[in-house]
């Protein structure tokens, strides 16, 4: 890596796009199924896995979810978030790995939804003890794939300016 | 988007349409029918859900306060102290295998089979 300075700047930047994507979130109305999210802050996570090294990417989401839980979530919702932001991240990572460049972004980011949503879903069966909460799984694959799309489109428009101004550290896409 | 995202977006909608036709399915007997409210995995109360049920019940535990309502055959939580407000807006429930969730204060409501 030439340009080790511009690439921390990079990370942080997405890292802080997240976060004020996270807050913004936060201030929308939240939809009425226990799990399910909107997920804005996600595509810092989709930038980041089409621009950046595998590193760095788990870095960026490591990060923005502690300090976003910190700042304004508490210990559950740390937990929660970050199993759901890590199980997307690789869900998201094992696809773009295995499928390339025949799935776009939108794709991409419909499995890291669908994954985020598994995660969270999990660890809520695992806290409250109650294996039925399973009940809501069809609901939440069904809400994914809104979010993911709009993540997707939001992300690839993103992208496409990015790589017009050489934040692109990987030439895969 | 490409004609595999198509591909991928059918997978996502036919195997939620599979859960969705399988809670149908376990849903469909809603004779005699009861609501299990538990906190954090433990059993708080059971009541019978039928159409002349009334009943306002406080769930509290550690300041934490959700308010479940039993009314027409339908079970849901008019009010709740928890920061996200999710269980009280989840739609009232009144079949066999739905729940109302609130996490934050770890409480469940749940609609079974009485037997």
């Amino acid at each position: 890596m030439k340009n080790n300075t511009k690439k921390l700047v990079y990370i942080s930047m997405l890292v802080t796009q997240a976060m004020i994507l996270s807050y913004i979130e936060s201030m929308l109305p939240a939809i009425p199924i226990q799990g399910a999210k909107l997920g804005l802050a996600n595509i810092a996570t989709v930038i980041a896995l089409s621009t950046l090294d595998f590193k760095s990417c788990l870095l960026i989401v490591v990060t923005r979810t502690l300090l976003t839980g910190l700042l304004f979530g508490n210990m559950a919702s740390i937990i929660y978030s970050l199993t759901g932001g890590i199980l997307s991240f690789l869900a998201m990572y094992i696809v773009m790995k295995l499928f390339g460049t025949s799935l776009s972004l939108v794709s991409i980011s419909i499995v890291g939804s669908v994954f985020h949503n598994l995660g969270q879903l999990g660890i809520a069966m695992l806290i409250l003890s109650n294996a039925k909460l399973a009940i809501l799984l069809p609901y939440l694959f069904i809400i994914a794939i809104p979010t993911g799309l709009f993540v997707g489109l939001v992300s690839n428009y993103l992208l496409k300016y990015l790589s017009k101004n050489n934040f692109n550290y990987k030439n895969n896409r | 988007m490409k004609k595999k995202d198509l591909v991928l977006i059918a997978i996502v909608v036919i195997i939620a349409a599979f859960g969705l036709l399988f809670s149908y399915l376990y849903s469909n007997n809603s004779a005699d029918l009861k609501v299990v409210i538990t906190i954090d995995g433990n059993v708080f109360k059971e009541l019978p859900l039928t159409e002349d049920t009334n009943e306002e019940i406080r769930v509290e535990q550690n300041g934490n306060v959700n308010v479940v309502i039993i009314e027409n055959g339908i079970v849901k939580i008019s009010e709740a102290t928890c920061p996200d407000q999710i269980c009280v807006e989840t739609m009232p429930a009144d079949e066999n295998g739905e729940m109302i969730v609130c996490l934050p204060n770890k409480v469940i409501v749940e609609v079974t089979r009485n037997d």
